[in-house]
C-alpha cells in the first residue's frame, strides 16, 4: 500500500489535475482549492516539485520567458494521476469509516436530573 | 532590479547554481504582495532551509541528508580545531619579568623561586617530535597546553602546610586573585573513600591566568616538619578564542555540507562504479572520524562550561591516540572526492531536466 501523502503534496497534485501550472500558479490554486488552509512558501513548493519529479509523479510541461525571467510549467504524469487517485480513495475510505463510526456511536444514557447536552 | 528582487536573488544563492534560481525569483516576485520592499523573515528561513537541502541533490532521498549531516559534524570539528588553534596564537604568552616576580613573590614571599616553562611553543609534547614525525605519527599521548611551573628553592618549605595554604590563599586574594576553597589531598582508602590528609590543593584565577597550588608531605625526600609546594601557571581560554571556535565550527560544518552536496549532485547520474567509489569510502571514513569528532564536541562542551584552563586542546585525541584512524579517514574522504571529480558534470537541475523533452 502506498504511503499517505503529506498535505502540501496532495494539494500540489490536485492543483495540477486540470492543467499544467507554473510555480505561482500552483501556489494560487492550492490556496484557492484549500480555501486558504494551505499557503505554500516558494522554498517548500520547489522542494516538493523536485521530489515529485524525481518520483516520476510530475514532469516539466514547457518553459516560457516572462519579463526576462524563466517560468516553467509542470504537469501530472500518468503515475501522478494514479497516485492522486489512490490518495483520493484512501481519504474517502477514511472519511467513510469515520462517518460510520460517528453515525453508529451509542447515545449517552441520561441519569435522572441530568440535562441533555 | 528592485530592492525586493535583489533581496530574493541574494537568498536564492543558497540554492545550487542553475536556472532554478531564476524560476524561483519569478515565483517569489509574483507571490509578493504589492508594497513589499524586502523578503520576510519567514521567506528567508524557508529559502535557507530548502536551499541547503537542494544543494544535496537527490530530492527523493533521505540517505544523502544523513550523510551530509554526519560529514558536517566531522568537518565542523575540523573547522573548530583549526580556528581555535589559530586564535590561540593571539593569546598573550606567560608573564615574565616584574609581573612574574610579583606572582611568585605572592605565592612564596621571601623565598627564592625557580620557573620552569614546558616549552616556548603553545603546546607541550614530551617526545619533542619533528613536524614530519607529527605528520606521520601524531603527538605523544601527553600532548597538552604548555604550562609554567613555579617552585620554591629549595623545593621543600618548612612549617605546617594547612597554615601555609591558608596564608597563601589570603595573599592571593589580597593581590586580586579569585581563589577557590582548599581541597584535602592524600592517599585514599578505596573501600571507604576516606582521604588520609597529607596535603592541600586549590586554584586561583586573575587576568586570564590560572594558578594551581598543591602542597604535600608525601613526596619522597620531604624533611620532617616540612612539605612540598608547587604552583603551576596556566592560561584560561579567552572569549575571542571561544568565539573563533564557534565560528570555525559553523564554517567547517557548512563547508562539509556543501562539499557533500557537490559530490552528491555530481554523482547522481554516475555509473555504479563511481557511485560505489564515493559512498563506500565516505561511509568507512565516517566510521573512523565520527567517534573522535563526537568525543571532541563533548570535551569542548565540558571546557566551555568549566571555569578553569583547558589543560588539553579538545582535539587532543585526534592527534594522539586516534591519529591513525583520522589519517585513514581523511584519506578515504579524499578518495571519495576524487571519484566524484571523475564523474560527468550533471545538468543544472537534474531532477526535472531528465523528464524535459522540448
Amino acid at each position: 500500500m502506498a504511503k499517505p501523502m503529506r498535505e502540501p503534496t496532495f494539494w500540489i497534485l490536485t492543483a495540477l489535475a486540470q492543467q499544467p501550472r507554473h510555480g505561482y500558479g500552483i501556489i494560487q490554486e492550492v490556496s484557492g482549492l484549500s480555501e486558504g488552509q494551505v499557503t505554500l512558501q516558494a522554498g517548500t513548493l520547489y522542494a516538493a516539485l523536485d521530489r515529485l519529479a524525481a518520483e516520476g509523479v510530475i514532469e516539466v510541461d514547457r518553459d516560457e520567458k516572462v519579463d526576462g525571467r524563466d517560468r516553467r510549467y509542470y504537469r501530472l504524469t500518468d503515475g501522478g494521476v494514479l497516485a492522486l487517485n489512490e490518495e483520493i480513495g484512501r481519504l474517502a475510505r477514511n472519511a467513510r469509516t469515520a462517518g460510520h463510526q460517528l453515525a453508529t456511536r451509542p447515545q449517552p444514557r441520561l441519569h435522572p436530573g441530568q440535562a441533555p447536552a | 532590479m528592485s530592492r525586493l528582487a535583489a533581496g530574493y536573488r541574494l537568498l536564492l544563492r543558497v540554492y545550487p547554481p542553475g536556472r532554478r534560481r531564476d524560476e524561483m525569483l519569478d515565483t517569489l516576485l509574483e507571490a509578493a504582495p504589492a508594497g513589499r520592499r524586502r523578503p520576510t523573515a519567514r521567506e528567508a528561513a524557508n529559502l535557507l532551509r530548502h536551499g541547503l537541502r537542494a544543494r544535496l541533490g537527490r530530492p527523493a532521498g533521505r540517505g544523502v541528508v544523513v550523510l551530509a549531516t554526519l560529514i558536517a559534524l566531522v568537518t565542523g570539528f575540523v573547522g573548530a580545531s583549526v580556528a581555535t588553534r589559530l586564535a590561540w596564537e593571539l593569546v598573550p604568552g606567560y608573564p615574565t619579568g616584574a609581573t612574574l616576580a610579583e606572582i611568585s613573590g605572592t605565592i612564596y614571599p621571601a623565598v627564592p623561586v625557580t620557573h620552569e616553562l614546558d616549552t616556548d611553543e603553545l603546546f607541550f609534547d614530551v617526545s619533542e617530535r619533528s613536524t614530519l614525525d607529527v605528520f606521520l605519527q601524531g603527538h605523544d599521548e601527553d600532548f597538552a597546553f604548555a604550562t609554567l611551573g613555579i617552585y620554591p628553592e629549595p623545593r621543600f618549605l618548612l612549617g605546617d602546610y594547612p597554615t601555609w595554604t591558608a596564608a597563601t590563599q589570603g595573599r592571593l586574594v589580597a593581590a586580586g586573585w579569585q581563589v577557590s576553597e582548599a581541597r584535602v589531598t592524600g592517599p585514599t582508602t578505596i573501600a571507604t573513600g576516606q582521604v588520609d590528609d597529607t596535603g592541600r590543593s586549590f586554584t586561583a584565577t586573575r587576568d586570564g591566568l590560572a594558578l594551581e597550588i598543591e602542597t604535600s608531605t608525601d613526596v619522597v625526600g620531604t624533611p620532617p616538619g616540612g612539605f612540598d609546594a608547587t604552583a603551576t601557571l596556566d592560561r584560561l581560554t579567552p572569549g575571542y578564542v571561544q568565539a573563533a571556535t564557534v565560528l570555525g565550527l559553523l564554517t567547517g560544518a557548512l563547508f562539509g555540507w556543501l562539499l557533500t552536496g557537490w559530490a552528491s549532485r555530481r554523482t547522481e547520474q554516475a555509473g555504479a562504479a563511481i557511485r560505489t567509489l564515493t559512498w563506500l569510502p565516505s561511509s568507512c571514513a565516517l566510521v573512523l572520524l565520527l567517534p573522535q569528532a563526537l568525543a571532541a564536541y563533548l570535551i569542548l562542551a565540558v571546557q566551555f562550561a568549566a571555569d578553569g584552563p583547558p589543560g588539553e586542546p579538545f582535539w587532543a585525541y585526534s592527534v594522539t591516540y586516534a591519529f591513525g584512524c583520522g589519517l585513514l579517514g581523511f584519506l578515504l574522504l579524499a578518495v571519495a572526492l576524487v571519484a566524484a571529480l571523475l564523474a560527468r558534470r550533471p545538468a543544472d537541475d537534474p531532477a526535472v531536466e531528465r523528464e524535459f523533452v522540448p
